[in-house]
């Protein structure tokens, strides 16, 4: 019960401590305007009068079943003498890609699709300069002494990580609601019926996304005692991965599946339109965070403080 | 279960730093209530041990029983235990109270009661005008005063206080001495400081530690017994002959001077202990035709420190 408590407290304070000094301030309004660059980058185009709406979605279709191709069906890419990716969609090999294609950028609002995939790839990178201080921070200044005595290590730890959470799940409904509002406006073709809806799926989609990626923050905040170190543990292993595992690959298929020690593997199936595979991403990314936050309590728990 | 003797126990302690020993061998028993003492020179593991007992580190070997608990940071320990780290500074950003009130609050203490516990501690380390600030505006010795608030903040059974007036003016630490008194009636307060006079009139009793080990245990009387020293003033102004006389007494272990006063160290171990020793050297002054203006016990405890740490007393102060 007293622990619960504490839990609260620490999660409570870590909120309002971050919001009050205004990191989290920071943090929030770096988020949108992020957010909100990436769906301007989308809406450009149109704006430009470069493209008509239906041009965008044609062309924003094959670029996203290529992309979406290409990431999970790498396996099967040694037959390049059928022809490539695009080629193959268009025959319809690839129909489950095409139709997953057309399920985001035809069947729901295009542009918000566009920027909730685009966020995939950015809010990994985003995250952790929300959580990187959140136990270095005060472990460097010793602040931490001030706790211990009156509390345990798991609750510190424990609060914080769902503070951190509470944080970053109160920025994407923030970032979503301004996505949703701005394109609205941009082009009042998309409709709010439409977009209200499919903007609570993705909701969804970056909720689950958010839990390893904050648990690795907390992670790496927990594991080195300079704020500086763990943020360029955080981001360098978050870039890291992919980049290792596509460059492995080449020499070893196998190592391809580095690719797994992070969502990258199968974040992109969150928007799937086949809910299954959405469960079983989702249940990857709360097993990730899981397995993130018991090696952070691990660590936290026998570190000299 | 019968409540423990002693508020913690220490036995066959241990802690590296790497290939560094901090500490070797630290077996101590501390009262449950009372002050505490703990000195040593720089390096010499107080801080270490002090982290120990706190739960900052953790224990590589040996064990330490605090309160019954089996080792430092249980779960049963939590708010029973007051720790003034020396180094650890409060949030910058945020207002003392807001701070405060938080450690109150996980101390159990919330609402109309935490807010007046606040401003009581506050007041007492005479910094009641600053508690709406943030910790910034604070120079070195109030947030030396603010570290001691917050150790006293609930109602620890064990208060730790690493140097707690070093860098504090005579008055404030005068004040935060009388505040520690008051806490030692009722809970355990160990204290390391380098001011060993300030020391000896607080404490009731003194660990030495020395290069990691605890080299003297025990009240002030036990580790000071052998050898006391006493400041003696008088009307006219000291001359050699008289250094020569005191110093062939069998009970003067050496003696110093200074115009109209003595330092004279005695050796207090004999059967008759202390009494006898004083009653020779007074009957000697007067016997001199010197009687003593005043005589007054001087810094017996930093005399113990200076023999237990092997340093020469006329080394220059640093």
């Amino acid at each position: 019960m007293n622990k619960t408590r504490h839990i609260g407290l620490h999660a409570i304070k870590m909120i309002s401590h971050s919001m009050r000094s205004g990191s989290g301030v920071a943090f929030i309004f770096l988020t949108i305007l992020i957010g909100l660059s990436l769906a301007n980058l989308a809406v450009t185009p149109i704006e430009l009068e470069l493209v008509t709406v239906e041009e965008l979605q044609d062309s924003s279709a094959r670029a996203i079943g290529v992309a979406l191709a290409t990431a999970t069906l790498r396996a099967s890419d040694e037959d390049d003498n059928q022809g490539t990716l695009t080629s193959r969609m268009e025959n319809g090999d690839l129909i489950d890609l095409g139709m997953w294609a057309r399920y985001l950028v035809i069947e729901n609002p295009m542009l918000l699709s566009i920027t909730v995939l685009l966020l995939g790839v950015v809010l990994p990178l985003l995250l952790p300069l929300g959580s990187f201080t959140v136990i270095s921070g005060d472990v460097q200044h010793r602040t931490v002494r001030y706790l211990l005595p009156r509390t345990s290590r798991s609750s510190i730890l424990i609060g914080r990580w769902l503070g951190s959470m509470i944080l970053a799940w109160s920025l994407i409904i923030f970032l979503l609601c301004s996505v949703v509002i701005y394109l609205s406006i941009m082009i009042p073709s998309e409709s709010l019926e439409d977009l209200i809806p499919w903007a609570g799926r993705c909701f969804l989609a970056l909720f689950f996304l958010t839990i390893p990626y904050v648990s690795l923050g907390i992670l790496c905040s927990a594991t080195f005692s300079v704020p500086m170190v763990a943020l360029l543990a955080t981001v360098g292993s978050t870039i890291g991965v992919p980049l290792l595992s596509l460059s492995l690959q080449e020499a070893w298929e196998p190592l391809g599946n580095l690719l797994y020690l992070l969502p990258w593997g199968y974040s992109h199936e969150l928007l799937s339109p086949t809910t299954s595979k959405v469960v079983e991403a989702s249940a990857y990314c709360l097993l990730h965070g899981l397995l993130f936050l018991i090696l952070a309590l691990l660590k936290f728990r026998r570190a000299d403080l | 279960m019968s409540e423990p003797k002693h508020s913690i126990q220490i036995e066959n302690l241990e802690h590296r730093f790497g290939t560094k020993v901090a500490l070797s061998d630290i077996n101590w028993r501390l009262p449950q209530k009372g002050i505490v003492g703990l000195v040593g020179p720089n390096g010499a593991g107080k801080t270490t041990l002090f982290s120990l007992i706190a739960g900052f580190l953790r224990v590589q070997s040996g064990k330490i029983k605090i309160l019954g608990s089996s080792s430092p940071g249980q779960a049963s320990l939590a708010g029973r235990m007051g720790v003034m780290p020396q180094d650890a500074i409060f949030a910058k950003d945020i207002s003392i109270l807001d701070q405060l009130l938080y450690l109150l609050k996980l101390d159990g203490i919330t609402g109309a009661s935490a807010k007046s516990r606040a401003f009581e501690i506050m007041k007492r380390v005479g910094l009641e005008k600053e508690i709406h600030r943030g910790a910034s505006i604070l120079s070195h010795g109030m947030g030396k005063r603010l570290g001691v608030a917050q150790s006293l903040l609930g109602s620890p059974e064990i208060v730790l206080l690493d140097e707690p007036t070093a860098g504090l003016d005579p008055a404030n630490a005068r004040q935060i001495r009388e505040f520690m008194r008051e806490v030692g009636k009722t809970a355990l307060v160990i204290v390391s400081s380098h001011n060993l006079l300030e020391l000896q009139d607080l404490i009731d009793e003194v660990g030495v530690i020395v290069d990691g080990k605890l080299v003297a245990s025990g009240t002030v009387e036990e580790v000071t017994q052998r050898d006391r020293r006493f400041e003696v003033t008088f009307g006219v102004p000291v001359t050699p002959e008289m250094l020569v006389q005191i110093d062939q007494l069998d009970a003067v272990q050496s003696v110093n001077s200074d115009s109209y006063q003595m330092s004279i160290d005695l050796d207090a171990s004999g059967e008759t202990g202390l009494d006898q020793a004083l009653l020779t050297l007074q009957q000697k002054l007067v016997d001199l035709g010197t009687p003593a203006y005043e005589l007054r016990e001087g810094a017996s405890l930093e005399q113990a420190y200076m023999k237990l740490t092997s340093v020469p007393e006329n080394t220059p102060e640093e």
